[in-house]
Order: C-alpha cells, then structure tokens, then sequence
C-alpha cells in the first residue's frame, strides 16, 4: 500500500526534515508514526497524499509513484486516500451531513449516490443522529469524527490521520481512535502519526518512531517508547 | 461536466456574488459606467460615419442660375450641362420648389420661413449628379465658366471632413475604452480575490478531498462573469433610454440631421456589451485566480 525508498525532503537549503527514509506498509495495517515534534511526522503524511514531494528518492502510495504522477491526475489520486488533521477541517456554518456530502458534490457523485453513502459513512462514525447539526454546535471529538466520515466517503483503501487525538481530551481521543480500529477491521489501512503516548501503548500496534527525519525503530507490536 | 455539477458551481457563484455585497456592487457599477463610455463613442462614431455616407450619397453640384434667366434659356442650359462629359442626370429646382424642400427640411419649425415666402430669396439651381463623385471636382469648374451661371456649391468637402471626425472619435473612442476595461479587469479580480480569500479554508478542503482544478475555479470565473454581465446590462439599459430620448429631442428640433436609427443598433449593441462583460469578468477572475489560488 505504502512503499517509500530512501526517502529525501529538504526544505530550504540546509534544513532536511526527512533523510533517507524506507518505509513499508502492507494493506490492511495499522501504523503508528511517532517521535518528538520536529522528528519528520507530519512531512512524511504530507508525502503520502502528495501534499508535498520528495527531494529525492520514490514514494508509492496505492500502486502509483507520486513523483511520476501529473498535477491533472493528483486530484483522482486523492480520492483514494482520506485524510484526518488535527484542527478538522471541517465548515463550521455547515451541517454534518453537508460537510460529509461535499466531498462528494465537488467530486461529482450524483445525487442519488450521495444520498446513500452519506448516511452509511455517518452511521460507521456513530453520528447518524447529528446529521442536521451545524459542524460548529458539536464537540471536538464529534467534529472529529466527521471529519473521519468525510475522509471515507469515496471508500478509500488508504487513510491517513496527522494528530487525530491533538486536541481532544483523552476520554473523546479514545472514542476517535476506536473509529479508527473499527475502519482498519473493515479493511482499510491506517496510517497515524501521534504524539498519545497512552493510545499507543493501549492498542500495541505496529509503531515506526522518527527521529532527526530517520526511522529509528519498527516494530510489529510496539510501545511509544521503546522497552528497555 | 455534469448538469448537477454546473448547477452546483452556479450556485456557488451566485452565492459568492451576494456574501460580498460591497465589493460586487462596486464591481458592477465600474463595469457599468466603463461600458457605458465605451458605447458612447462607438454610437458618436457611428452615428458620424452614417451622416458622412448619407451626405456622400447625397453629393451633388448645386448650380445656381441667373434669376433673369428666360425659361427658354433655362432649358437650353440645361441641355447645355447635361452634355458635359461625366454628368449623369440633371433636375431643375425652381425658386419655390427650393423654397418648398427648406420648410419641409426645417419640420415644425417652419413657421420661420413664413416670413420670407412673399420675397423668395432662393435662386433657381440645378442639381447636377456625376457618374462617379471623384468627377465631382472636375465637372463643377467646367460648369463655372457657363453663361448665366452665379455659382457652383457641392459638398465634397464636408463629407471628407466628418469621414475624419468619425475617424477620429474612433480611434480615440477605442483607446479611452480600452484603458478603462483595463481598469474594470483589475477591479473585477479585486472582487474575486477577496472571494477567494475569503474562502481559502473550503477551496483547501475542496483539494484535499479530491476535487479537480477545473470545478474549484469555475465558480470564481462565473461569479466575474456575472459581475460583468450585470454591469452590461445596467449600462445597455441606461444607453437605450438615453438614446431614445436624444432621437426624440434631435427630430424634434434638428429634423434633418440623420440618425441610425435604434433598431437594430440597440439590440447589436445590447449583445456586444454583455459578450464584452462577460469577457472582462472572466479576464479579471482568471486574473486573481492565477495569483491567489494556484490550483
């Protein structure tokens, strides 16, 4: 699903914020990222669905090689992969169901299709009774989870979370990160990076820890910190 | 695209066009009154190009006669005139049938004449008419040197003169014109920009979740191109009363100053100035869109 080789991303002349990363991501995984902020995390997301490019190096993100990929072709690209921030993104003027329903109305998904994927996704994320409930009037770990409903709405094989649980308070950080399991069991693979020490720890998923833009640990079951 | 897809993006340009009142506003009046200027030259020119044909068509010699002149010598003149090389047809206008064309030229305010019909000031002429109006010159100094003759008058001259001005008003009509849509472009991006700014946290989501560069920036082009197309009609109706009302006020008090008449010039015009709105609209939002969106 993921495959990065000797991964280079420079910004500026000296300041190198990933150097020489590998990563391998088969489908169907969940991965954590971790690591100290400044570590790499968020350049490397950023990679993922081609927000950014590598200075040198290859990324692949489902079967395509991003570097290759024209400017015209990133926006089908990107319906392939969701995508969860720390701050939401959502429209906070509008409702639940619109701010889920336009991803699919700017993607040209007919009527009738949005009027059936809308309500499953929202039911997937537990918020099928919000629905008609402005984005601004919900707490964040209901905004949260929106905003997760908005990533799946194309179906996508790939999601990809930078900081889901940031700005929650731990109790709602689990409930987003339950939503997020349940979506890897359903098939989907799961990238996040996260600084939540304790989810980490909880779920002992596969972790790949950052360091000065180097990977220096992966492992299958791991901690946030590495056992001694 | 879609149906469903076009009628999203509408809906989105009429909603950024009324969620920035101020700024649209502003933008269709500029249009509006840059248009409207526009149109003013181009309707002077025309309306100058048309007097200046309507007169070439009309380029005859007068040639005045003696009053003394017998009917007979008269006739013999006439004869005498029509034989000159290049001449075409010959009519001869008497005093009261010269008379008669003034009060019908002068229209309501014939009344002016009355005083002077006891005493016809007017000579008798004849109207000479040349196979081609380059002759003009030519045959009217042949015919200065005929017996009887007191004086030889076309209007050639005149003719070359306002073939000139409208030239003129032309070509300065157009520079002026086009400064100003210059103008009315930047003002139309002004207007978008501050759109597209206000609504860079959506068009980010919009990216994000895949959609294509086009569907983001059509709502942005058609918002301008409304701007335009509202500023064209407020300027296309203002000129056609405007018009109106000068057909009115030159019959009634200059009856025999031609005019184009307003259909079908109105109508032409009409559709010129909404393509031209339109044009500077979309013109303007590309404008903002290529240096704010980057999409």
């Amino acid at each position: 699903m993921i495959e990065l080789a000797n991964v280079h991303k420079r910004y500026g002349r000296y300041e190198e914020a990933l150097s020489g990363v590998d990563l391998h991501v088969d489908p169907g995984e969940f991965v954590f990222i971790v690591g100290p902020s400044g570590a790499g995390k968020t350049t490397l997301i950023r990679l993922l669905y081609r927000e950014e490019l590598p200075t040198s190096g290859t990324v692949r993100v489902a079967g395509k090689d991003l570097s290759r990929m024209r400017p015209r072709e990133v926006p089908y690209f990107r319906r392939q992969v969701g995508v969860v921030f720390q701050d939401f993104k959502l429209l906070p003027e509008r409702t639940v169901w619109d701010n889920v329903a336009f991803a699919l109305v700017v993607t040209e998904v007919s009527p009738k299709e949005i009027r059936r994927r809308v309500p499953a996704v929202l039911e997937l994320v537990g918020l099928r009774d919000r629905a008609r409930m402005k984005a601004q009037e919900l707490s964040g770990g209901e905004q949260q989870r929106v905003a997760i409903a908005r990533a799946l709405v194309h179906g996508p094989p790939l999601l990809i979370a930078d900081e889901p649980t940031g700005n929650l308070d731990p109790t709602t950080a689990w409930e987003v990160v339950q939503v997020l399991v349940d979506v890897n069991h359903r098939g989907t693979t799961v990238v996040v990076a996260s600084h939540a020490k304790a989810l980490v720890d909880a779920l002992r998923r596969r972790v790949v820890e950052l360091a000065a833009g180097r990977v220096v640990r992966d492992e299958v079951r791991g901690l946030y910190v590495h056992e001694a | 695209m879609k149906l469903n897809t076009w009628c999203y993006m509408v809906r989105e340009a009429g909603g950024n066009v009324r969620r920035n009142t101020l700024m649209s506003t502003a933008s269709v009046g500029i249009v509006a009154v840059s248009l409207f200027v526009l149109s003013v030259f181009v309707l002077l020119a025309l309306n100058v190009n048309y007097l200046a044909a309507t007169l070439e068509s009309q380029v005859q010699i007068q040639v005045f006669l003696s009053r003394s002149l017998s009917t007979a010598q008269t006739a013999a003149l006439r004869q005498q005139v029509a034989a000159v090389p290049g001449v075409r047809a010959v009519s001869y206008i008497s005093a009261q049938a010269a008379l008669t064309q003034l009060k019908r030229e002068f229209g309501r305010q014939q009344d002016l004449l009355s005083a002077v019909e006891q005493h016809n000031p007017l000579r008798p002429s004849l109207a000479v008419q040349t196979v081609n109006p380059h002759q003009v010159g030519a045959v009217a100094a042949k015919l200065k040197g005929f017996q009887g003759v007191r004086k030889v008058t076309y209007k050639a001259a005149v003719v070359r003169r306002l073939f000139q001005v409208a030239d003129a008003l032309h070509r300065g009509g157009l520079i002026l014109a086009g400064l100003l849509c210059l103008a009315t472009i930047f003002i139309v991006a002004n207007s978008v920009r501050l759109t597209v700014f206000a609504r860079r946290h959506e068009i980010g989501i919009m990216k994000l979740v895949g959609a294509t560069d086009a569907l983001i920036r059509w709502p942005f082009l058609l918002e301008g191109m409304i701007l335009g197309v509202v500023g064209s009609l407020i300027a296309t109706g203002v000129l056609w009363e405007s018009y109106r009302l000068l057909e009115q006020g030159v019959q009634r008090t200059i009856p025999f100053l031609p005019m184009l008449p307003s259909y079908p010039l109105m109508g032409e015009l009409a559709v010129s100035l909404a393509a031209l709105g339109a044009l500077i609209g979309v013109l303007g939002s590309s404008l903002s869109l290529r240096r704010y969106l980057r999409v």
